[in-house]
């Protein structure tokens, strides 16, 4: 058999070509993941408003699923190296947006809040007017009274004037890590958990503190509030249940010495139904706790894979996404599988009727009956 | 997960996660300190590596002879160059297969950095089906990403870590490096040289600096071993060219 030789002139060709392409696997090895988002989606008067994995907003009319206007392309940072200007980048979409009268209020991880009319698809406003906030906004924007209100990942919490996009506090309120849950409010009070393991209670007028609760992990969660109790989870695989006025702790799940501690992290955003909370973890499980007492109503329903997506509740069911795209119905506290969308869905769920909405990581937003679990129809969110 | 998730990401996610912890929160040091340990769990490797270049390096003028001699007879010239190897008791694959052995622990450790840097949302998502169910691992993150003057997650925009992979990796390139008599190889060298410092410098330029800081801690663990196991090398190359004149008339 004739032996492959290398003439010695070509070795060093070859140890180049070794190393190159050794250095393009050791770099291209899988770790990093882009940002590509997981804007849920919005329904206002059978309009559709969303954020697509290509850094657009998107309007739909759900009556024959035509744009409402041209996708509008967020404004994108561009790479530079040696100080030449790189490719355009996309800028990932995270918050769902919110819609308030004739204006569209959505944030992008390129550091920019953006308010754009409903009606046409145009930008009203953006804030910061020059430059960006300098960090990223993961989470969803708030619309309570005459302000809009959300985190960022710079660890501060911003209120704007919903009409003119001016700064409605003398400054933004700071915490001690960054903001990716989306505020609620409550009584003139805003809730936003941080990274800094804190839940802080905010003046929504004034944009001062008016208490924090300190975890033990890291909160992503949105809370929700019910009775005067603010429910959220954490880091620490526990659920807390904290009173609105004093920031007292009310209860944690699982209390001292319990079994069944969750897996893993609670990310998805909780929802109530009958004095029972429903809080999704990233362990794939749903705890079923009392809204009183924090003990488990149910032993927790194992849906299989974790759960990030916000879930919605229709006609008295809740209807979870699981990350793997299994679509789950729970009513009186017994579980369903309903559809299998076969991919990956981290962004929250919105509902119309008895319709779910799912924008999957694949750019792909399927309409689910959540009755029949039949895909009603399913399109790709590219742009246009 | 995977079995390579699963045996080798893992537990250096979390063993990094802890030891972030134990030094001040300080996610830096831990790469530090994590580095240092892998580096030195390997060193027999890496020494056994270092060995058989400088023995491949010491062959070279009479491998450089037997090229000339037998410049026409290729078999003739295979074989009289298996006889040498076997005579110096050592064997190409020597410099290769403890470089085949440490390479799964640096794309490991490489990996681990990355997923704890978790830069994007979706980095950070993923991250926690990695984590082990102790307290210490759920409290502690995420991780503190500021060390010294850069952001771990981000590129060093004062571009000094650029230079300093760069130029570690330069200096250790250079000490296993030898000086040629032959003008032609003295060219190829000096090419192989310049091209992997530049080009771990360049990727400094995009990646999160977590990885430029395992980069240059890394560099500067070979040289030391470099130095303690043969000497500056190459670095010197007056002495490295009296060693070979030396080797060439015995």
């Amino acid at each position: 058999m004739r032996k492959l030789r290398i003439r010695p002139g070509k070795k060093s060709l070859l140890a180049l070509v070794i190393l190159v392409v050794g250095i393009f696997v050791f770099a291209c090895a899988p770790g990093g993941t882009p940002a590509k988002g997981w804007s849920g989606a919005v329904v206002v008067d059978n309009n559709l408003y969303i954020g697509s994995m290509a850094g657009k907003l998107v309007g739909l009319n759900l009556a024959d699923r035509t744009r409402l206007w041209n996708d509008l392309t967020l404004e994108a940072p561009r790479a530079s190296t040696f100080g030449c200007a790189g490719p355009a980048q996309t800028v990932a979409i995270y918050g769902t947006p919110a819609v308030s009268g004739e204006l569209i209020y959505m944030a992008g991880y390129n550091g920019k809040v953006y308010a754009v009319t409903a009606a046409r698809g145009i930008i009203r406003w953006v804030y910061p007017r020059e430059g960006t906030l300098g960090s990223p906004v993961v989470g969803g924007i708030l619309v309570a009274g005459n302000n809009i209100y959300f985190g960022a990942a710079n660890g501060k919490v911003y209120a704007l004037d919903a009409a003119t996009g001016d700064p409605a506090w003398p400054a933004p309120f700071a915490t001690g890590q960054k903001i990716w849950s989306t505020p609620v409010s409550e009584g003139g009070t805003l809730f936003i958990g941080s990274f800094d393991k804190k839940l802080y209670a905010i003046d929504a007028a004034t944009g001062k503190e008016k208490w924090a609760f300190e975890t033990e992990g890291a909160i992503a969660t949105t809370p929700v509030v019910y009775k005067n109790t603010v429910y959220f989870g954490s880091f620490d695989r526990s659920f807390y249940a904290v009173d609105t006025a004093a920031g007292k702790l009310a209860w944690r799940y699982p209390a001292e010495g319990e079994a069944n501690v969750p897996g893993s992290w609670f990310w998805a955003r909780p929802v109530v139904l009958n004095n029972t909370i429903y809080a999704g973890n990233l362990d794939g499980k749903v705890y079923v706790l009392d809204t009183a007492t924090g003990k488990p109503v149910v032993a927790p329903l194992d849906l299989g894979n974790g759960i990030s997506s916000n879930p919605v509740l229709v006609d008295s069911k809740l209807i979870i996404a699981t990350g793997n795209g299994e679509i789950w119905a729970i009513d009186n506290n017994v579980k369903n599988r309903i559809q299998d969308l076969k991919d990956k869905v981290y962004a929250p769920l919105s509902a119309s009727g008895e319709i779910i909405y799912v924008h999957s990581q694949n750019r792909t937003l399927s309409a689910v009956n959540t009755r029949t679990g039949v895909v009603l129809w399913n399109m790709t969110l590219n742009g246009k | 997960m995977n079995w390579w998730d699963i045996v080798l990401i893992q537990p250096t996610v979390n063993i990094l996660i802890v030891f972030s912890n134990a030094l001040f929160q300080n996610f830096g040091l831990a790469v530090i300190a994590l580095t240092l340990i892998v580096n030195g769990l390997i060193y027999p490797f890496t020494l056994k590596q270092i060995h058989a270049s400088k023995a491949m390096q010491e062959l070279q003028p009479k491998l450089a002879d037997l090229q000339k001699k037998f410049a026409k007879d290729r078999q003739k010239l295979a074989q009289e160059q298996m006889k040498l190897y076997r005579e110096s008791g050592m064997s190409p694959a020597g410099c290769i297969i403890p470089m085949l052995i440490q390479m799964p622990v640096w794309i490991a450790l490489y990996q681990a950095i990355i997923k704890l840097l978790a830069v994007t949302p979706e980095d950070f998502l993923g991250l926690a089906r990695y984590l082990y169910s102790w307290p210490v691992v759920y409290s502690a993150l995420p991780l503190q990403n500021h060390f010294l003057w850069f952001d771990l997650a981000a590129p060093d925009r004062f571009m000094i870590l650029p230079v300093l992979v760069g130029g570690t990796m330069w200096v250790q390139q250079k000490m296993v490096t030898p000086p040629s008599m032959d003008p032609r190889q003295e060219t190829q060298s000096r090419m192989m040289l310049w091209m992997m410092p530049l080009m771990f410098a360049f990727f400094t330029l995009q990646f999160p600096s977590g990885l430029a800081l395992f980069w240059v801690i890394s560099s500067i663990f070979r040289i030391a071993l470099q130095y303690f196991s043969s000497g500056w090398g190459g670095l010197l190359p007056g002495r490295a060219t009296k060693e070979i004149v030396k080797v060439k008339k015995e």
